[in-house]
């Protein structure tokens, strides 16, 4: 009944029409505290708009030019467990992988000058380094500033994880345990850090650090892709170990694709 | 196909013995490439007992320091930095627990050593760390040595009873009378040290304005640890040293004579970081018209701390100096109480300041206030640049 008196008269009244636009007002304020708070959903929403229309994509490939190198065969005899661990199977050293179709592996690719992405950068992602049957895991990554890196020792064997950091501070952790972790993270961009097992003399590994998450590393195939990047110039910059640094200039329009393919060859 | 013959397992494919010989094969193999390795744990693919000390060496510093603790060939590892041989007692007995702990948990750079000693402090827990650090003692097999835990810091003028591989640079005196010393100890076989000082002087001319100096009496000596024991914290040496007329003796800058200085000195480890020297002997001048027969006692007591559980280390100290001269007349009783603190001044710690204020107790005229400074330097833990 009292909701009857109070409802009946404001649905028949002139004021009905304030009534409805009360009622969506109150309706659309939790949806309005869950999409974000302080903003207005028209500013809010023209944000992400803009955000989405105003980035772009790098993609390329990155060629070895010239004869397949020789690979150098790893010798584990240092420690018998490493040599089981491959069942025999021969190990190359890693620090120069050309692939079957001419491409370069673990080469870090990334957006050198950081002023044109901005001060807002996604959320960083945390990224893991394994020691996997006396190999890192990967060979080459990068990890944001800030983010977590996770290092894990999958073998059942003694490594250290020496890292040799210049613009941030250095460790060597032992990890005797098989399945021990560690976390760190790293405050300031370096690119690249050294990572290595004293241990296991031919383990190396390399860490690039960024403020930004616009980075990839080339895999089996050569190639890389960089999305999500804000419209704008850049300088873009291949990092391989053994052959150096190859830069370009880039322009990344909002919503298209730019291509960019390094080449490197090996100096005699 | 005369081998595969041999080899005939019957109900057995040609395809099948293949496979058998490949896997001898690579048996054989496996076999020829591990031979000559150490026999380290992990070539069974088996974790070591980590409730033993001997298995979390195994675990954690088999690997570079060796089955025996002498250290593996360096082409089997990923750095040229030589492994310390923990056999040799001459290394391995120099410092105390507390410092082979902190280096295993945090890693070689705590103490300035070389980065290629990793961080144990994450893998172990103390205890565990604790328990190796007791099986890398067992290295070590000859007793006679004396352990790092009984070389409490030095005083200014006390004689400690641990012999060390050290320099010191001493300077004391006040405004008038300026006074320097340079020593070198160097530590003979496991329990004895030589040392030669060279003081030098400086101080007014009678009020003229200028200052007269100089070389003062050289001194050389010998030092002999008689007993020892970690376990009770008590060390007890006696020495010999012998001041030769070298000094100019018309400047005030020796006495002319001969003087022999037997001495007994002892140390002890007190409850929280603290300790104590003692030292008692004799001043013999050949020449008794030149220089006073003299019976001294000194005591030390002081205690350690740390900046934060792996930093510098301070040790504030109190000394009292007391003599007997015995003059012709009368023997002659003179007391000092000499206050200081001693200050580890780089990473490794083996280069060390002091500083004190010696204060007169007793027949004050004549015998001013001084204040007395040294640089101290364990070279054999490295050079003067090392470490910092």
């Amino acid at each position: 009944m009292l909701k009857q008196v109070r409802w009946g008269p404001i649905l028949t009244t002139r004021r009905s029409t304030e009534a409805i636009v009360l009622a969506v007002t109150l309706l659309s304020l939790p949806t309005l505290w869950l999409t974000g708070a302080g903003g207005s959903p028209a500013y809010a929403s023209a944000e992400r708009q803009t955000s989405v229309q105003a980035t772009g994509s790098i993609s390329g490939v990155v060629r070895f030019v010239g004869s397949q190198p020789d690979s150098a065969i790893l010798q584990m005899v240092a420690d018998p467990f490493c040599l089981i661990a491959h069942q025999g199977k021969t190990v190359t050293v890693e620090n120069l992988v050309v692939n079957a179709n001419g491409t370069l592996r673990s080469v870090f690719v990334y957006i050198r000058d950081s002023d044109a992405i901005g001060a807002s950068v996604p959320i960083a992602q945390p990224v893991e380094l394994n020691q996997v049957a006396c190999v890192y895991q990967p060979r080459v990554l990068g990890v944001q500033t800030g983010a977590t890196i996770k290092i894990t020792n999958s073998d059942t064997t003694l490594h250290n994880v020496n890292v040799q950091a210049t613009n941030n501070p250095s460790f060597n952790v032992a990890q005797p345990i098989p399945g021990m972790s560690i976390e760190r993270s790293f405050a300031n961009p370096e690119v690249m850090i050294p990572v290595k097992c004293d241990v296991h003399s031919w383990m190396r590994s390399y860490i690039g650090v960024l403020p930004h998450p616009y980075f990839a590393v080339t895999g089996k195939d050569g190639a890389f892709d960089i999305s999500g990047l804000p419209a704008g110039d850049y300088v873009l910059e291949a990092w391989h170990e053994t052959l150096g640094t190859r830069t370009m200039s880039m322009k990344v329009e909002a919503g298209a694709l730019a291509i960019a393919n390094f080449s490197f060859a090996k100096e005699r | 196909m005369g081998e595969i013959r041999a080899l005939r397992i019957p109900g057995c494919s040609l395809l099948g013995r293949i496979a058998i010989l490949a896997i001898i094969a690579a048996g054989g193999t496996f076999l020829f490439t591990t031979a000559g390795m150490s026999s380290a744990w992990h070539s069974s693919q088996q974790m070591p007992d980590l409730s033993t000390r001997k298995g979390l060496y195994e675990a954690g510093c088999q690997y570079c320091h060796g089955d025996d603790g002498r250290g593996v060939d360096l082409s089997t590892v990923g750095f040229d930095v030589p492994l310390p041989d923990l056999t040799d007692c001459s290394f391995a007995t120099r410092e105390p627990d507390a410092d082979w702990f902190i280096v295993t948990h945090q890693g070689g750079p705590v103490r300035g050593f070389a980065n290629n000693m990793p961080a144990f402090g994450e893998a172990f827990t103390d205890e565990q760390i604790r328990q190796v650090v007791g099986y890398l003692r067992t290295f070590c097999t000859d007793n006679r040595w004396p352990r790092g835990e009984l070389n409490f810091p030095r005083a200014i003028i006390t004689e400690k009873a641990y012999p060390e591989d050290e320099s010191v640079f001493t300077l004391g005196g006040n405004a008038d009378d300026l006074r320097g010393r340079f020593l070198y100890e160097q530590r003979v076989g496991p329990t004895g040290q030589f040392e030669v000082a060279v003081p030098v002087g400086f101080r007014q001319n009678n009020g003229q304005g200028s200052w007269l100096g100089g070389v003062g009496d050289i001194e050389v000596g010998y030092k002999r640890v008689f007993a020892h024991s970690v376990n009770n914290g008590t060390i007890f040496s006696g020495g010999l040293s012998a001041t030769l007329p070298s000094g100019n003796e018309d400047k005030e800058l020796g006495k002319g004579t001969f003087v022999f200085e037997p001495f007994v000195s002892a140390g002890f480890a007190l409850p929280r970081n603290s300790f104590a020297h003692v030292q008692i002997g004799f001043e013999l001048p050949i020449d008794a018209d030149k220089a006073d027969r003299e019976l001294f006692w000194r005591g030390v007591f002081g205690t350690t701390l740390t900046a934060g559980p792996w930093g510098r280390s301070f040790s504030p100290m109190v000394e009292l100096l007391g003599v007997s001269e015995f003059e012709e007349e009368a023997t002659v009783n003179l007391f000092d109480v000499l206050p200081q603190v001693q200050v580890t001044l780089n990473t490794r710690q083996h280069i060390m300041a002091n500083v004190g204020v010696r204060l007169p107790v007793n027949r004050t005229e004549g015998r001013p206030t001084q204040i007395i400074f040294y640089l101290l330097w364990e070279w054999f833990d490295g050079g003067l640049f090392d470490g910092w």
